[in-house]
Order: C-alpha cells, then structure tokens, then sequence
C-alpha cells in the first residue's frame, strides 16, 4: 500500500518543478504514507504481526519499529526539504528542473526502503538493499561537481560490491537452507527460517554469515568499511544527508538483525553472531575518536558520528542481554531522531554560512540565536547527555556489557564515548562564540525552532517512556532474541 | 548438474576462466568488455543448457534474460562511454599486466582451496564450478584495486557479478526466479546509474581517470 503510493508519488513528481505542484503533491503522499504506514504499524503492534496479500508482505515489532522511524523521518526530512531546496534553486546553485529529480529519486529512495521492512523475504530485503543503493547514488552526486562526482563514484562503487557478497551470504543460506524448506522463496523466509535453524548446515551458514555482515556492515557504515559513508554525507543535499544517516543505515542494520535472529538458533549459537558484530561496533567507535576530534568539515563530523552510533548499536545488539537489546532498539529510534535534526539544522547553518568549514563558522549565538539553541539541544541530544533519551538507551547498552562481564569493553566504550563528547563540545562551542564573519546576513524567523521538535521528543522520551512505547521495544526484545 | 555430460561442463569452465584470466591481462578497455561479454554468454548458455535439459521454464527464462540483459545491453552502454572519453588504456597501478596475471593464477589456487570446506556438500561435479565462480570473484576484486580508469572499475564488478552469479547457480541449481530476477535488475539499474556518473565525470574531470578523485579525506 504505502510502497505503492511512494512510487506512485515519485512518478508524480516527475510532472512538474513548480512550487505549489511540488508543495500540494508531496504533502499528499505524505499524508497517505503516514495514514496507511501508521495504520499497519498500529496493526502490527497490537496483534503482535500482521500480514497483507497473503503474506507477501509481512510485518512484525522489528519491522513497525523500521517503519515508524522510516515514515517519521521521511516526513521530517521532505517537510524541511520543500523550503531548503526552493532556497537552493533560488541562489542558484541548481536548476529548477532538477527539482523534478530530486523528489523523484527521494521517493523512490522512501520506496525501497519501505520495501526492505515489508517483506518476509531475505533475497527481496537484498533486493531493496541494493535498490536503496541505486536510488540514492545520483542524489549523492547531485550538485554534479568535482567532489560531488567523486562521493557518488565512491559510493556506488564500494556499496555495489559490498552488497554483492550479501548477495553471495544470501546464496549460501539458501544452499543450507533449500533441502529443508524446498527450492523455493520459502527457503528464505524470515518466518520459517527460524524453525529449521538448528538443521542448517553449519559450514555453509557460517560463511553465508560471514559475507552478509560483512557486505550489509558496508552499507551500515561499520569501520573499516565506512569510507564512502563521510564523502556521500557531506557532498550531498543536506536533507539526503539526513535521510541516509537516520534510516538508511538502520534499515541496512535491519538486514543484519534478520539474520541476526536466525543465526542466534542455529548450532553456531548466539556467541559467533554476536562476537562479530561486539567486534564491529567496537572497531567503529575506536576509529571514529580520531576523526571526530580531528573533524574541520562539519557535516562530515556528523557523518563520522553517525559510524560512530552504528557501532553502539552493534554493541547493543550483539550483547544479546534482554537490556542491552531494549536500549540498543530505543537507541536506534532516538539517534535516527537526533541526527535527522543535526543535520536539518547544520543544513540550513550550511546554507546560510556558505561553508562547512568548523573554523570559518564563528558567532552563532550573535547572529542566529534561534538556530543556536536548536544546535545546543543537537550537542546535547548526540552524545547522549542526561537527561537527553540517548543517554538512557545509551546507559542500557553500558550496564549490558558491565552485567554479562565485560568490564574491560566497557571501560572502553566509555572512555571513546567521553572523548567523541570532548570533541563535538569543542567544535560546536568554536562555532557558537566568537567574531561572526562581516558577510553572514542575520536575521531568521521564530520558526526555527519548529525544527527541533524531534530533539524535544528525544529529551522528553529520556525522561519518560510511554507504557505503549516501553510494550512495543518490549514486543522488538522479543522478536530480536527468540525468533518469531 | 546431471543435465550437462562432464566434459561439457569442464569445457566451459574453461571458457570461464581463460575470459576471466584475458580480462586481468587485458590492456585495452574495450578488450577487457569483450571478453566480459563471451564470459555473459558463456554463462548464459550454460544456464539455457540445463534448463532445456531438465525442461525448466524458469531457468530457461533467467539464461534468455542474461542473454539479453547482461550480455546484450551491458556492453553496449558502456562502449558508448568509452567512445566519449576516447579511454583505450586500462590504466595500470600499483601491478604491470604480466605480474598481474601471475597473481591471478594464484588467486584461481586460493579458490579452489577456500572451497575445499564446501565439496563435501553438494554433488562432486560442483567442485570445479564453485571453485572458478570464487576466482572470477577474486579476479574482479583484484581488476579494482590494480585499475585506474573508472569503467575497468566497472569490468571488475561486473566479473565480480557474474561469479556470484555461477556461485548461485552450482550452489543451489538457481535462486527462486523473484530474487534472480531482482537481482538482475538492479545490476541493470546500476550500471545505467554508473553511466551516468561517468559521463558526469567526464564533464567534471575531462578523463574517466578515478586518480584525479583524491580531494575527500578525513
């Protein structure tokens, strides 16, 4: 249903550049994206799963949590993007056609990705992978200049073959899975799969294993495969930034929890799956220390952030304690929220200083207070400051690997989360004080603060999680460690 | 695999693997497409074999559409770049071509031994095919890293493609149609994609060169 009206909007789309065509179209499709997603999701939650066309799409907790964050942000980002881009068409530096383009393949981008969550089918969930790839490379490159060009080559290019060994993971797991379940889609069927886990070949499965999570760990952003991720986030529009960064990657991390599942039953046992991505999430937040404080671009320093958050959640995942998956799915709604908003207000910042270079942006406060007090929430919100909710799902995951006895890793976790915090407390102070640059025009409207909305919802969550949340990441638990 | 007689199979194993090994050797672009394309072919011809022999429709159908798809459009869009950028040469680093092909034979040794932990599991006929499947992949991986010009970049993950590919298919004799034919789309999708990119490049840079593509770091 709500794939269908994606499509159908990005299509749409392609008719006309003109403000209010674009204005009145886009908020239609989201209206029906958040009405039918919104009502599959209620559907999910309250009967535990919910199926559609015979179970051709197929939803559960893990998937309505997707949605939820996949429809949110999608709403947030194209509500900015309307005003953001009119701006960009208005200083020229693109052309009014092209807006055509851009809706189009952001659509098309929200319909893959919606695609991904839907479906009950690993090699369909590749699929999608794949086209989220494809639908995201020309937005990537979009201004079609030098360094653009090269994000887009880079990301087109390392994502491609680092999606093909999913593919080749997938094939094995179809290979172990096949004389069990039949040559058919039903072999790879996240519902049945589960059942027959413990007869799966263990040679190939672990192989298969070894290619998805390395392959989707691409996509998701994981160090030492991470490198195209900071190019692709800072060369492209600001609101792509935020659309890659806030679900993107957690809809590629959704692939590796499938699997995730079905590895936990099988004869490998939890441990092989869950060292492996222990293993990712520590590496990617260590590397990401050194960036982050050496950072001068600063939607870059919000991309290395975003490896940087990847990597808790794969702590938290991979710990596969009741707790430290309850904060790891809590966290991975909030840090969508968090640098959906980071990255819409740096993206106006961008557009209104002209650069992203952290040492020529000086004075905020004086000349843009509301943006601001926005960027002070955003500080607060990313490295999970108290009372913020980041710092609650944060300091689950934490108490999850101090309880199953793994002082050491999270003693260091710690400390890479406490200097990741130095180093952002550092940049952003640089760019709140000091001399404002002659040029910057100041003067903004009150509305400003509108965008923070999600902040103000991450820092309420930190301080009160609803009985209806709390049932749903509960319902998530559930779903991640015992199978379907 | 009962459909092809043995030697049948080997011969076009053998097909495979000299087309992967000429693409690593080759010095021009456009012979390293070409040889591409036989592989394509190949390939396709020996997906059609099997499926007239068991009398498989799908598979029968997943053969023309490689045919026609991969080893049909592929080429074409990406010949009509290379004519645009007048590239010829393949742009060799870090390895000359004659070491590079040394390598190569190495990496084909690798392969069969990475997949020696697999024999035991489907029929022993695979062997060889799983084993060629894996070093087509090896090759690819290796074309990337030691290439400069973009669209032998291109080459790289299009080899790359085509051993997963056969990897699927001695693994499992065929993934369920939905998923082959997903994946073929995207892989036509993608290089649409990627030409247009290039041609971009070419606007940007004047060469498909991806050396001159350095000024992101850190």
């Amino acid at each position: 249903m709500f794939i269908g009206v994606a499509v159908i909007a990005a299509v749409g789309m392609l008719i006309s550049a003109k403000v209010t065509y674009l204005k009145l179209l886009n908020s239609l499709a989201l209206v029906l994206l958040t009405l039918s997603g919104g009502w599959t999701i209620r559907q999910t939650l309250l009967q535990g799963s919910y199926g559609y066309g015979s179970g051709i799409l197929y939803w559960d907790a893990l998937s309505a949590l997707l949605l939820s964050v996949i429809i949110i942000i999608a709403v947030y980002v194209i509500l900015f993007s309307l005003g953001y881009m009119e701006k960009e068409v208005h200083e020229k530096k693109l052309p009014r056609t092209s807006l055509k383009w851009y809706y189009f393949w952001i659509w098309i981008f929200i319909a893959t990705m919606l695609l991904v969550v839907s479906t009950p089918n690993l090699g369909v969930l590749w699929v999608g992978i794949e086209g989220t790839t494809l639908a995201t490379t020309l937005l990537v490159g979009f201004y079609r200049n030098k360094k653009a060009v090269e994000a887009a080559w880079k990301y087109v290019i390392l994502c491609t073959v680092g999606i093909s060994f999913a593919l080749l993971g997938t094939m094995l797991l179809f290979a172990a899975a096949a004389p069990h379940l039949g040559q058919s889609l039903t072999a790879l069927d996240w519902r049945m799969l589960p059942k027959i886990a413990s007869q799966l070949d263990p040679n190939l499965f672990r192989l298969g294993v070894l290619f998805t999570v390395v392959g989707y760990g691409t996509k998701v952003g994981f160090a030492p495969m991470h490198s195209w991720l900071p190019d692709a986030h800072s060369q492209a529009p600001s609101p792509v930034s935020a659309l890659l960064s806030a679900v993107l990657l957690n809809c590629a991390l959704y692939a590796i929890l499938r699997w995730y599942t079905i590895a936990r039953l099988t004869e490998l046992g939890p441990d092989f799956i869950g060292k492996i991505l222990i293993g990712f999430g520590l590496l990617s937040l260590a590397l990401m220390v050194g960036f982050i404080l050496m950072q001068k671009d600063v939607k870059r320093l919000l991309a290395y952030s975003s490896v940087e958050h990847m990597g808790i959640l794969a702590l938290g995942f991979g710990l596969g304690t009741q707790e430290a998956v309850w904060g790891a799915s809590l966290h991975l709604l909030l840090h969508a929220l968090t640098k959906a908003n980071l990255f819409v207000i740096i993206g106006s910042l961008v557009q209104k200083t002209g650069t992203r270079q952290i040492p020529r942006i000086r004075g905020i406060f004086k000349v843009w207070p509301f943006t601001g007090i926005v960027m002070v929430l955003g500080l607060l919100g990313i490295t999970g400051t108290p009372p913020f909710g980041t710092f609650r799902s944060e300091l689950s995951i934490l108490s999850g690997l101090y309880k199953t006895d793994h002082p050491i890793l999270g003693f260091l976790t710690i400390l890479f989360l406490t200097l990741i915090f130095a180093g952002f407390l550092f940049h952003f102070l640089q760019m709140f004080y000091g001399k404002p640059s002659g040029r910057y025009q100041a003067g903004e409207s009150v509305s400003t603060l509108a965008l923070a909305i999600p902040l103000l919802v991450v820092l309420f969550l930190g301080l009160f999680i609803p009985q209806s949340l709390n049932q749903a990441l509960n319902q998530v638990v559930k779903v991640i460690l015992g199978g379907v | 695999m009962a459909g092809i007689s043995e030697n049948w199979l080997n011969l076009v194993l053998l097909v495979l693997l000299t087309s992967g090994l000429s693409i690593v050797y080759s010095n021009r672009v456009q012979k390293a497409l070409n040889w591409w394309t036989v592989q394509t072919i190949a390939v396709s011809l020996l997906i059609l074999a099997q499926g007239v022999y068991h009398d498989e429709p799908e598979v029968i159908f997943v053969g023309v559409l490689l045919l026609i798809g991969k080893a049909g459009i592929i080429p074409i869009l990406l010949r009509r770049v290379l004519r645009e950028s007048k590239t010829a040469w393949v742009g060799e680093i870090y390895l000359k071509r004659a070491t590079s092909l040394v390598v190569a034979g190495a990496l084909t040794i690798i392969a069969y031994d990475v997949t020696k932990p697999l024999m035991a599991l489907p029929q022993a006929g695979f062997r060889n095919g799983l084993a060629v499947a894996i070093a087509l992949i090896f090759f690819g991986l290796l074309l990337m890293m030691i290439r400069k010009v973009a669209i032998v970049q291109v080459v790289g993950i299009l080899l790359i493609d085509n051993g997963i590919f056969l990897a699927g298919f001695f693994l499992t004799q065929g993934m369920p149609l939905l998923v082959e034919m997903g994946s073929m789309f995207d892989i036509l999708v993608g290089i649409v994609i990627i030409v247009i990119l290039s041609k971009q490049m070419l606007e940007n840079y004047d060469s498909l060169n991806v050396d001159h593509m350095r000024s992101l770091k850190g």
